[in-house]
């Protein structure tokens, strides 16, 4: 039977009552945080750009987060509100409700955590519980969490629960448990060497009940990673390798392979320089507590992004989606500082970074003449590892140079090359592989200690999707806390006359303190957004945003 | 020390929680070859009617669950033909000794699996349709009435029709089920088709102190005791997505019978759920040997 009063906030109020006035019988003070972010929108019907009229006409997201520490105690929760969430993120948050709360105390090497917890076992390949608030993630584990410290350099992590699926909870049980040893704290000799290892280990198992009437599925599934990273002086190496059991699912359409990856990576870094080479292999290895989960539901683990993070417009315009049933990558990236005073350093210093990651398909053999890649029902396939896919997800060349001019002129200037395989990534057979040509100029110019400018200038040029693009931004900040911007996009090169748009935005905001408004006004292109290439489908817009954030 | 040989038997543990399949992937659902077992015409319906499904989770060393039959006794009687039981023996109440009163055996793999699917920890209890009652599916016996006096009355959505015939060739028996649905419906729709023995003769304990100051009634007879899933325990799917009225599926299946079961003390029970919200839409039952 489960314990029904453990969403009530009631509950959780009375059970954190003790530590509240715990704090004032004794006189070591506590301390209470928190903060809290509303976006709220207004949204127009716009036919030409594809933005649907919202029933509600106003949207918002909101959610206030409270901690609470006092000593080895700690307690929180977090309200969240979707009245009705806005658009482009999963109607599923609708409603208002406290999705997490916790308790947890720390005391003589032990860390005990109930309630919900977020956790990452090495890269997170086997297991990362996270919070993204703009991809419209939380698979946050509700249960029990242990951490114990048995001896200097070894950590201990063991946990059981279940994950959040927007204001439910998913029907599998995730457990685990890692262990991470760091030889140089754990050896007395080995202290004081140059060269740090440690190594770890974790294991990972989801259970759900087999209902299916015509395929017997594995109740129990099983994933297990082992990590080693070495580092010394100027150089790091890390690397995971992980294994997953058979795990029939929808997202790998039920064949019964089983899954793994590898990732690794180099560095080496010194003043001025900066070098960075890795690579991965992911052979299904979508892992999820709830096999027909789909999108961004119920993830257990995460697969490192291979591909460069972009801030700007147009530089993230066609972001990469990890494909995690099966993908090979490298990412290699060059930072160098040209000296100050010299001719190409300039009289301040010039930065200069080059980047690339390309992304192909994982090499696929049928496993005999009778079944398909990918049959449903079957092993699926097999993937010698000596053979790399010869189809191309996602190519990234960029080069970008960052140079102060004088003492009140900053410039960033960037290139880039990209191919993006919109069948693979959007899904979206039969469109082919996109090339785009990016450019961006960024300058920021300061007036005096209060006043500064900063322009964007960018342009895309494509002869797929939409076609070629081109934007401009301005932005001016007085004394830090003021700020006015505008900015437009124009999709001057799509083929359709009618939609060659500008997608004109202006906004302005106080930061003040820990407190921030915002109010923008305009159009927002449809497109997809990622971060650490997980990603979520923005859909178009036309309206007013008001952002208010603010912490305590 | 201690605190690594505990994090070290959680792992041992968790490695042990894998569960590698061989193939075939394929479940067996006894699906039967329509060659072996013909299906035969099914005669028209009329006056179709909602029935209930009521499943009783039980064990003969459970002390409350002679009462617990005794209301199901009565609740058949009250609702003739419109309501039937199953009793599924599950659990540590269910457990059978090497030696002495409790021997007999009626666990069977389907019915844990219910069991423990849908928590069950103490008999007697039972599902009514597989609908929450009180926001719970599992329904202590003073609600059962009420349970099924608020579903009973409800249009019927579907029809379901059960022939039973015995092959000359083998002694077993061809069991077919045709689902009608009666109005257009959207989801995912399983057939479950299950069989029931009575008056399976075996101990049981009892707290009726006063008739059994042993605490056992030795002569025992269990009813509906749930003996066989023909089609899993989850069943088999026969609709996805929009189902419009007027359509039907016919499933059939080969029972070969077990010869400790008798065969006159046999029913067939089928039922259609929603594998989304679990709860049965109709059931319907019919002796084995018509």
């Amino acid at each position: 039977m489960r314990f029904k009063y453990i969403n009530s906030p009631y509950f959780w109020f009375v059970l954190c009552l003790p530590l509240f006035t715990a704090a004032q019988e004794n006189n070591q003070e506590g301390r209470l945080s928190g903060n809290f972010q509303t976006d709220i929108q207004y949204y127009n019907a716009d036919s030409l750009i594809g933005a649907a009229e919202v029933p509600e006409k106003l949207l918002l997201n909101a959610f206030a987060n409270f901690n609470y520490v006092k000593g080895p105690f700690s307690a929180g929760l977090r309200f969240e509100s979707y009245q009705n969430a806005l658009v482009g993120f999963d109607p599923r948050y609708n409603g208002n409700g406290i999705p997490y709360k916790y308790i947890s105390y720390n005391n003589y090497g032990v860390e005990v955590t109930a309630g919900n917890f977020y956790e990452q076992f090495g890269s997170g390949m086997v297991l990362r519980s996270y919070e993204e608030k703009n991809l419209g993630i939380d698979n946050a584990i509700e249960g029990i969490r242990l951490k114990i410290k048995p001896v200097e350099g070894i950590l201990i992590k063991a946990l059981a629960g279940n994950q959040r699926l927007y204001f439910e909870k998913g029907v599998g049980i995730v457990r685990g448990v890692d262990a991470d040893f760091s030889v140089n704290n754990i050896f007395e000799r080995f202290k004081d060497k140059k060269t740090f290892v440690s190594f770890g280990g974790s294991f990972v198992s989801k259970y759900q009940q087999d209902k299916d009437p015509v395929y017997i599925l594995p109740k129990n599934v099983g994933a297990m990673a082992g990590r080693l990273n070495i580092s010394r002086g100027k150089i790091n190496l890390y690397s995971e390798y992980a294994y997953k059991i058979n795990d029939p699912c929808v997202v790998n359409n039920y064949i019964y392979k089983p899954g793994d990856a590898l990732y690794i990576s180099a560095s080496y870094a010194q003043k001025g320089l900066g070098i960075m080479v890795a690579a991965k292999r992911i052979d299904n290895m979508d892992f999820r507590s709830d096999r027909s989960a789909t999108a961004n539901d119920l993830q257990i683990n995460y697969m490192p992004a291979l591909s460069k993070q972009h801030v700007y417009s147009f530089s993230s315009m066609y972001p990469y989606s990890t494909q995690t049933n099966g993908e090979m990558g490298i990412q290699s990236e060059l930072t160098y500082n040209i000296k100050k005073n010299t001719i190409l350093g300039g009289k301040y210093g010039t930065s200069v970074t080059v980047n690339f990651s390309k992304i192909n398909s994982l090499y696929k053999e049928k496993i005999n003449d009778t079944t398909e890649i990918q049959q449903k029902g079957t092993l699926g396939y097999s993937a010698p590892w000596n053979k790399m896919g010869k189809e191309s997800y996602f190519q990234d060349v960029n080069i970008s140079l960052s140079r102060k001019i004088n003492k009140k002129l900053r410039a960033f200037v960037m290139y880039m090359n990209q191919l993006y395989n919109i069948d693979v990534i959007e899904d979206h057979p039969g469109e082919g592989t996109l090339n785009a040509q990016i450019g961006i100029v960024d300058l920021s110019y300061k007036f005096n200690d209060n006043n500064s400018l900063r322009t964007e200038w960018q342009y895309l040029a494509t002869k797929k999707d939409r076609g070629d693009w081109a934007m401009f931004l301005a932005e001016y900040n007085l004394k830090s806390t003021w700020f006015v911007a505008m900015s437009d996009q124009y999709n001057l090169g799509n083929t359709d006359p009618n939609k060659r748009i500008h997608y004109l935005n202006v906004s302005a905001g106080i930061t003040k303190n820990a407190n921030r408004v915002a109010i923008t006004y305009g159009k927002q292109r449809e497109g997809v957004v990622c971060i650490g290439g997980v990603c979520r489908n923005v859909p178009a817009t036309n309206g007013f945003l008001i952002t208010v954030s603010s912490s305590f | 020390m201690k605190k690594l040989l505990f994090f070290a038997c959680i792992a041992s543990c968790l490695i042990t929680s894998c569960d590698k399949i061989e193939p075939p992937y394929i479940a067996d659902n006894n699906e039967t070859d329509t060659t072996l077992c013909p299906v035969p015409s099914f005669p028209s319906f009329s006056n179709p009617q909602k029935k209930v499904l009521l499943e009783e989770f039980t064990g003969h060393k459970c002390p409350n669950c002679p009462s617990g039959a005794a209301v199901i006794h009565s609740l058949l009687e009250n609702y003739p033909n419109k309501l039937f039981a199953v009793a599924i023996h599950a659990g540590f109440f269910a457990t059978a000794d090497a030696s002495g009163d409790f021997t007999a055996n009626y666990i069977i793999p389907e019915g844990e699996e219910l069991a423990t699917y849908f928590n069950v920890i103490f008999n007697p209890i039972a599902m009514i349709n597989r609908k929450k009652f009180n926001n719970e599916f599992l329904i202590n016996p003073g609600d059962w009435n009420t349970a099924i006096s608020n579903i009973i009355t409800e249009q019927p959505k579907m029809y379901l029709q059960i022939l039973s015939q015995q092959r000359a060739q083998d002694s077993s028996y061809c069991i077919h089920t045709k689902v009608n649905f009666l109005e257009n419906m959207q989801g995912n729709f399983n057939l479950c088709v299950i069989i029931t023995e009575d008056s399976v003769a075996s101990p049981q304990k009892t707290n009726d102190a006063v008739n059994y100051p042993s605490g056992v009634i030795t002569d025992y007879k269990h009813q509906h005791v749930f003996r066989k899933s023909l089609s899993g325990t989850w069943g088999k799917s026969i609709a996805t997505g929009n189902v419009y009225a007027d359509s039907s599926y016919i499933q059939t299946y080969r029972l070969i019978l077990n010869p400790a079961w008798q065969p006159e003390h046999l029913d067939i029970i089928s039922f259609v759920y929603n594998t989304d919200t679990e709860e049965i839409i109709q059931v319907e039952k019919t002796s084995l040997i018509p």
